[in-house]
Formats: C-alpha cells, structure tokens, sequence
C-alpha cells in the first residue's frame, strides 16, 4: 500500500518517511524544551510568591529610614499626591515621593526623592525645612564609579570643610541655587537649572576632586528637589488662626516669601493661603 | 578516594577557572573592587554552580542531545534569578553591590564550561564534588584579587561590613587599583604565580 502513493521507487518512499519523522522529531524535542522551561518558571513563581512581601517591605522601610535620616526631628510622614502623573519632572530630575514631614500634627518641612543624571545616574532624598533649610541630603541610588563618583556616598570620605560630601547640606539655606565650587564652568550650571532661578544668588559646595561631573550632576538634582520642595511647603503651608496673626508677621511672611525662588511661579494672585496643588504642577511644566 | 580528592582540588590550581582556564572573567574584574563584593559574588556564582550541576547531572539522561544548550541555560537562568530574588530580599547591599553583574552570572563560561563538560557526563557525586571545587577555585581567587585591590585603591578592607577597617590613608591609596587597568594587572600577575606553582608541581614529578 505503502508503494502506491506518489512515489517510482523506494528511495523515495524513504525519504518521505524520514521527512515525517525528522519533523515528529522536531515537535518531539520542541515538546521536551517547554517542558523544562514550564517546570523552570514554575518554580521561580513560586520563589518570587514568598520573596515579593520581604523586597516590597525592605524597599519601604529604606524610604522610610532614608527619609528620618535626611528629618530626624520628624516623626511622621504624611504623603502627598502630585496630580496627572507620579512624578515632576525639570532640567533632567525627576522628583517623586514628596511627604510632608511632620512632627505630631505640625508641618515642619518636606522631603522628596529626586533622581537624575551625575556621570551615570544618582538618586536623592532631600529634605528642606519650613524655614527653607536643607535638613539633609542622603543617596538612594549611585551608580557612579568606584573611587570616583561613588566617593559621594562613602562616609569615610571628607570635603574640604572636614564633613562628609552629604553632611556638608545641612543647614544650607535654599534661597540660592547650588553650585558645585572647583567646577569648571559655572555658566554652564547656571543654563541647566530654570532661567529664573539662575537670577538667584549661588550657594558653593565643595566638589568631590575628581569626579567633577557627579558633583555638578549631584547640584542640578538638589536644585529642582529643593525648588519643588519649597513650593509644596508653601502650598501647604498651615495658617494660624486670624486673631494670632499681627500686622507684623503677615509682613515677614511677605517678605520671606519674596526672596524664595520659587515664587516666581505664582502671580500675587496664586499666592494664597489654601493654594490648591493642581496648579504647582501645571506651572511645573516649565 | 583518590579520584574524588583529585575532582574537588581541580579547581583551586590545576584547572583553576579563572587563572589557568582563563573564563568567566568580566564578572572576576568587574566587582572584585572590595572584599565584600568578592567574596559576594563567590559564593552567589558557586551557589547556581552547584545547583545547576546537581540539575543537570540528575536530568543528564533525559536531556536530548540536539537541544542540550537551551535547556542548560534555562535551568542556569532560573538559578540565577532565584539567587537573585534571595539576595534582594535577604542580603539587600549585596545585591545593589553586585548590581548588573548578578543577573550576567547566567552567561558565565564557567557554570556553562562545568555544565557541558562534566556534569551532563558524569554521576552527581562527582558533579557536586567538581562544582564545589570550581566555585571555591574561582571565590578564593575573587578574595585574593578583591583583597589586593580594596587595600591599595580603597585603603580599607572589609568594606560595606561591619568590621571594616582603613589601612591606608587618603592621600597614598593608589587610584589605579579601583578600575579596570588595575584588575587586569592583579589578575595578570596572579595568573603568573599560579603558573609558576604549576611548573614547580610538574618539576618535581
């Protein structure tokens, strides 16, 4: 029966039949190759089921412990959602997780994570107080070069001032933006962050020898954190009752408020005790 | 005796993967820039090392031969990334330490070398006994290695540990010694000595 078929000779029956069980063949092995990737990914389901819990929970309790670090006087935080997307972003920086931080029911300044590029990319939590001071700057993430740009996060590395490249924040004030000192192009730092904020006078920092671009890069990060950071503590900024303000403090505010940069993305009109956060973040488009 | 003595201590000068078989290299060079990094990535390379031997000697039979090199390094990936979960969850700085390098151990020449020389070929004794002698092999020269460099480029050793100690002062660490051209330089000169052991061992014989 076999011979009737299409075929003159044997040879070819042959190879008829050897085509059939060169492809039976194949489905055979491809059979046997999803098996062990079926069985393979089974069993990594199943590691990633009792690992995911444990990973979410450290990551959380890093932000966390990362964000007393940059506010110890703190002693709670409070998140706040940034409308239309989770993150802003400016001049490279992407900022996310701003929390209030609180001590009881008091604000008493913001922190943020802000990530950018330095000479690969660095992640910072930044916190800035609600009289515009840095209270602390800590890396997340750096992926930097060891002994180079890495030597931003070494605690057994010093500045010149004798601190450590972080410490060295503490205290400064945010009215001016940060420029790192040794660096070679000042000019250029200045075009990087927003036009109106280069109007503002220049705060030094000391540079890391060596790894110039981290330092500038590590600059630009703080700049927008810290702009960002002070337009949330102002759009949150809780009033005390009418009869506690005096003409006095009304008039400090004003004039504290004025030299702050980021001001100058509101009118006199958006300034407002109850500023509603939907417009920080239509202005943060700039 | 004699044979499972010589499978176990072929890795560490005979047959050492990384000085004598010269593979797996990139991950020998790229983070050996501190002890605890070393010996980090060690003993994660020698835990898939092992697992994927013990795999693969076990399921030596049942693999078809026309398609033993997917099914290898589907069950070197899986180890890798089961590695790599366990560290993210319970050992965190080293697995931001190792960073890239973890995730590149599934394309190591070494596990792949051992895999399709010796354990597709050989009982799971032997296999266990050859892949705890190639990992300890290749972790033992990423300490000596990792040592050298961290002390001279970093002046500390044991970093990213608790008992991390500064030996060397800020302005006399050899900078040299934290980037590639100084691992290479380590490395070249490590390979030297262990052929100069080896010539010695053949002499006396």
């Amino acid at each position: 029966m076999f011979f009737d078929k299409n075929t003159s000779n044997n040879g070819e029956v042959f190879m008829e039949m050897t085509k059939t069980r060169d492809n039976l063949e194949m489905i055979k092995l491809g059979a046997v190759l999803c098996l062990y990737a079926v069985m393979a990914c089974t069993i990594l389901a199943l590691v990633n089921y009792f690992t995911l819990p444990i990973i979410t929970k450290n990551k959380a309790l890093e932000a966390s412990a990362a964000m007393k670090k940059v506010f110890a006087t703190a002693d709670s935080f409070e998140k706040i959602e940034i409308e239309g997307s989770d993150a802003i972003s400016d001049a490279g920086v992407e900022v996310r997780d701003v929390y209030l931080a609180k001590s009881g029911d008091e604000m008493i300044g913001a922190v943020c994570t802000a990530e950018g590029a330095t000479y690969d990319r660095a992640k910072l939590i930044v916190g800035v107080t609600t009289e515009g001071l840095i209270s602390g700057v800590e890396f997340l993430e750096l992926t930097d070069s060891p002994g180079f740009g890495q030597k931003a996060r070494d605690p057994a590395f010093h500045v010149a001032s004798g601190k450590t490249f972080t410490e060295q924040f503490i205290g400064m004030s945010t009215e001016e933006t940060f420029i790192a000192s040794g660096s070679a192009q000042p000019s250029e730092r200045e075009n990087a962050v927003s036009q109106k904020a280069s109007k503002a006078p220049s705060r030094y920092f000391d540079a890391i020898s060596g790894a110039t671009i981290t330092s500038n890069g590590v600059a630009n990060i703080l700049n927008v954190a810290v702009r960002v950071l002070n337009s949330i503590i102002i759009t949150n900024r809780t009033q005390p009752s009418a009869e506690e303000l005096t003409a006095e403090e009304l008039n400090e505010e004003a004039l504290n408020t004025d030299t702050q940069a980021p001001i100058d993305f509101y009118t006199d009109d958006e300034v407002s005790a109850n500023g509603d956060r939907t417009e920080y973040t239509e202005s943060a488009g700039m | 005796m004699n044979k499972l003595v010589s499978i176990f201590t072929n890795g560490f000068i005979k047959e050492n993967p990384l000085l004598v078989l010269n593979i797996g290299l990139c991950s020998a060079l790229g983070v050996t820039t501190s002890v605890f990094n070393g010996a980090g990535m060690g003993v994660s390379m020698m835990a898939v090392l092992l697992a994927s031997e013990i795999v693969i000697s076990l399921f030596r039979h049942l693999i078809p031969g026309a398609i033993r090199l997917p099914i290898f390094i589907i069950i070197i990936a899986a180890f890798t990334t089961i590695v790599q979960l366990l560290l993210q969850a319970f050992v965190p700085s080293l697995y931001s330490a190792l960073g890239v390098f973890l995730p590149l151990i599934v394309v190591n020449c070494i596990i792949m070398g051992r895999v399709e020389a010796f354990a597709s070929k050989n009982c799971l004794g032997h296999s266990i006994l050859d892949a705890l002698g190639m990992g300890l092999g290749y972790t033992l020269v990423l300490i000596v290695i990792s040592a050298i460099r961290e002390v001279f480029g970093g002046g500390t050793l044991l970093s990213g540990t608790p008992f991390c100690v500064n030996l060397i002062g800020e302005g006399y660490r050899i900078a040299l010694f934290n980037s590639a051209p100084g691992g290479f330089l380590v490395f070249g000169l490590l390979a030297a000595i262990v052929q100069v052991i080896k010539l010695k061992g053949a002499d006396k014989k």
